[in-house]
């Protein structure tokens, strides 16, 4: 149990830590790989909550493939480093409002004693819990059809994604003799 | 003893983090990032509701709900950066701040 706890806190800081550094780092790459290790860290709490199919699912989607393709991104785009602050000073008070709302959230699950942090323990699981069988199995009988749908959402984004970032080479002359 | 509360909380921080960044910083990319936290905070709520029901025996409606935000979020992260790149190569920038042509 204090094991648990101590894995808890582990994953937890890391991901909030990176999370962090998402938002504050100056270059597109820091905030990529700090965006790289948040998702690694939730995948280990997936891993916490039995959910190893989603833990796997996230490591091979996130970390292998949308991460991969905004790293490709930030070093094709070859971003000058602007100068002065990458942040917008006047949009504060937004971020004053979100932390009030973190500050209400917590100050609820702190005075509910039934169901805040002294609320009930994690009940037992069955053994095949979030593993790929049992997953699979609701998948692709209860939810084939949203299943079949994705297929043909992720088709879509492949050919609109290839259409949008095609270079037409009459379209953009000036670009190709700057590239020589 | 780590309670569901325990993992809201962490996922409200990366919710609040996401939202902040969104906010805060103008590099489009860096604004594309800060939505796959929020996608991955909202993640994190599901997964946790799912694993701390009562009766956890029928809970995969929540992982395969997971599943379908990772599909989306795949498919938003494809087209967002094509949109990007080619925004790039009109405008030679990605700072949010600077694309106003559809600006009446």
């Amino acid at each position: 149990m204090m094991l648990n706890a101590l894995y808890f806190w582990f994953f937890g800081t890391l991901a909030a830590v990176c999370g962090l550094g998402v938002v504050l780092s100056r270059h597109p790459m820091h905030s990529a790989i700090s965006l790289v290790g948040t998702m690694i860290a939730i995948a280990a709490l997936f891993l916490q909550l039995h959910s190893e199919f989603l833990a796997y699912a996230q490591i091979i989607v996130y970390t292998g493939a949308v991460m991969v393709l905004i790293v490709f991104t930030i070093s094709l785009l070859n971003l000058r480093q602007t100068a002065g602050n990458p942040m917008c000073p006047s949009r504060w008070w937004g971020v004053v409002f979100v932390a009030l709302l973190l500050l209400v959230f917590s100050a609820y699950q702190l005075i509910d004693k039934s169901h805040g942090f002294a609320g009930p323990a994690r009940p037992s699981v069955p053994p095949d819990y979030g593993q790929v069988p049992t997953v699979a199995r609701s998948l692709f009988t209860t939810y084939l059809f949203p299943f079949e749908f994705v297929a043909v959402l992720l088709t879509a984004a492949v050919i609109g994604a290839t259409v949008l970032a095609r270079q037409d080479p009459e379209q953009h002359p000036t670009e190709q003799e700057e590239q020589k | 003893m780590i309670t569901l509360s325990h993992y809201l909380f962490l996922s409200m921080i990366l919710f609040a983090l996401g939202v902040t960044g969104l906010m805060v910083r103008r590099n489009a990319i860096i604004l594309l990032m800060s939505v796959e936290l929020m996608l991955n905070a909202a993640n994190l709520a599901v997964v946790a509701f799912a694993r701390f029901r009562p009766a956890p025996a029928s809970a995969d409606n929540g992982m395969v709900l997971v599943f379908m935000v990772m599909a989306v979020a795949a498919a938003e992260v494809a087209i967002g950066l094509a949109i990007l790149l080619n925004l790039y190569r009109q405008r030679r920038t990605v700072n949010a701040d600077e694309l106003n042509v559809l600006k009446g």
